[in-house]
């Protein structure tokens, strides 16, 4: 048994030295779905990170009941901050108010009407599960039923259209991204099957000589899995190189820091093994009894 | 060694074999006659279970291999060595790997399989061409690589499929001495060939075979 798994691992490395430009055929295959999907993605995520740092500014401001004393606003502000959708707030007393009031009006409200009538509040951020003209609207509904809450609100208008913007955008990626995906498979499998077909007599001649399916099978896949790991090295290095000519271009154009996702190298690998498994399992298969 | 009871098998255009009946001794080589598609590869075919028996029995061995589950038949065929006419070498692989290759499918130990491919190599007279690829052989030499195959495993039976459709009449001669040397070790040996001139001086029982029926045995 030893032996018979020494001399198909032995068969499945060699078998990529025999078969040269078939086996970089189907590499250079992974490697250039590997880039455009790794590209998809990337961009994909960038445009997440972008959106929910643009949607981090979607705050619900709520005014307390003008006679309420400092303590109980201080009281009522930590009962919102509970409030499930509630990221962080931001308390805001009279004096807080009388500076609001004068940076966005260029005048004190004190010289005006010789009194400070503005009621206390509180600014809140939503945490980025809420961030949707739904959720928002419902945590505003819940603000207001509290006892003291004058008045709760948000930019109804601007988050909804932003949000729809941002829900037809990542909508499209995602589908693009499938199709790349499933375009891709067939692509890869279908290079392997007709790699496999080249070699469909040894085949048949194996199958003769009373070999096993896994017998035959086994050097097809570990083929297929080295020609994975090939494409995935090949898609990586030209990733890097693509990044660092996006950071040259995009970033010092556009000043946007574009990130690289955590799982960019781990995911290329498994995908590329994955796609070099499933084509080859796939491709050899069909000549299996 | 080899027994056909009553065996009928037939493709689905309704071709094949009728009602075959006869027996191989063990160490017994047997020919195969008949004009081309008077049944003769269909008669091998189901000794190593390439088509099914519609009716009849078969024993090869001792063993009843009418009926086979799918997944048996890979081990099956181990204990019998089969030649062809296109000799069925694997192209990219030397003399030596070819010849190694039944002993792999085995699982045997890669000292044990250097010292019998080097053998048997050496009974065939192909010690000399052992790295080479089939490609650089004549057709006479890759036939012997396919006998040299077929005999490092001391299989019971050997079904040759016109060894020698492919060969001037010398190598014809030669490839008959070789087979008829596996005799020797108590392997039946079963050839089919429509070559009866060839077959003549050897002095050996044939089968005769016209449209899948026997017409001599």
């Amino acid at each position: 048994m030893i032996s018979k798994l020494r001399y198909l691992l032995f068969e499945s490395v060699r078998a990529l030295f025999r078969a040269r430009v078939p086996a970089i055929i189907s590499s250079i295959t992974i490697a250039i779905t590997l880039v455009v999907f790794s590209s998809a993605y990337f961009f994909y995520e960038n445009m997440v990170g972008f959106t929910n740092k643009f949607t981090a500014q979607f705050n619900i401001e709520v005014f307390f009941d003008s006679d309420l004393s400092e303590k109980i606003s201080v009281q009522l502000f930590n009962d919102i901050l509970l409030i499930r959708g509630i990221e962080q707030g931001e308390f805001i007393d009279k004096e807080k108010a009388a500076s609001l009031f004068k940076r966005y009006f260029k005048d004190d409200i004190n010289n005006i009407i010789g009194d400070n009538p503005l009621p206390m509040g509180g600014n809140f951020d939503i945490s980025i599960s809420h961030r949707s003209p739904r959720m928002m609207s419902k945590i505003t509904r819940e603000i207001r039923r509290m006892d003291g809450i004058d008045e709760a609100a948000f930019q109804h208008d601007v988050v909804s259209r932003v949000d729809r913007i941002i829900d037809n955008l990542l909508g499209f990626s995602l589908v693009v991204g499938i199709a790349i995906l499933l375009i891709s498979i067939i692509l890869v499998s279908n290079t392997i099957r007709l790699i496999i077909h080249a070699k469909q007599h040894s085949i048949e001649t194996l199958h003769l000589l009373g070999a096993t399916n896994s017998f035959i099978r086994f050097p097809f896949i570990m083929e297929g899995i080295f020609q994975g790991l090939i494409g995935s090295t090949m898609a990586l290095l030209f990733l890097s190189l693509l990044y660092s000519l996006q950071a040259y271009l995009i970033e010092s154009l556009v000043r946007i820091q574009l990130v690289i996702p955590d799982m960019m190298i781990a995911g290329n690998l498994v995908v590329g093994i994955l796609l070099g498994l499933t084509g080859s399992y796939r491709g050899i298969s069909k000549y299996l009894k | 060694m080899i027994q056909f009871e009553n065996v009928t098998a037939t493709y689905a255009d309704d071709v094949g074999i009728f009602d075959l009946s006869f027996h191989i001794e063990k160490g017994e080589m047997v020919f195969l006659m008949g004009p081309t598609g008077a049944g003769k590869s269909t008669v091998l075919k189901t000794i190593y279970k390439d088509i099914l028996l519609n009716d009849g029995s078969l024993y090869i061995d001792g063993q009843d291999i009418t009926y086979m589950r799918t997944r048996k038949i890979p081990y099956y065929r181990r204990k019998i060595g089969m030649i062809f006419q296109d000799f069925r070498l694997i192209g990219d692989r030397s003399v030596f790997e070819n010849v190694a290759l039944p002993l792999h499918i085995l699982g045997l130990p890669n000292k044990e399989i250097k010292l019998k491919v080097n053998g048997i190599l050496e009974k065939v007279g192909l010690e000399n061409v052992k790295k080479m690829i089939p490609s650089q052989l004549s057709g006479g030499e890759q036939q012997r690589v396919s006998i040299a195959r077929a005999l490092v495993k001391n299989p019971v039976v050997i079904l040759a499929d016109e060894p020698t459709g492919n060969l001037d009449p010398n190598v014809s001669d030669e490839i008959l001495d070789l087979l008829e040397l596996a005799t020797n070790n108590g392997t039946s040996v079963l050839m089919s060939t429509h070559n009866f001139p060839l077959i003549r001086p050897r002095k050996k029982r044939y089968i005769e075979l016209n449209d899948g029926r026997l017409v001599q045995k």
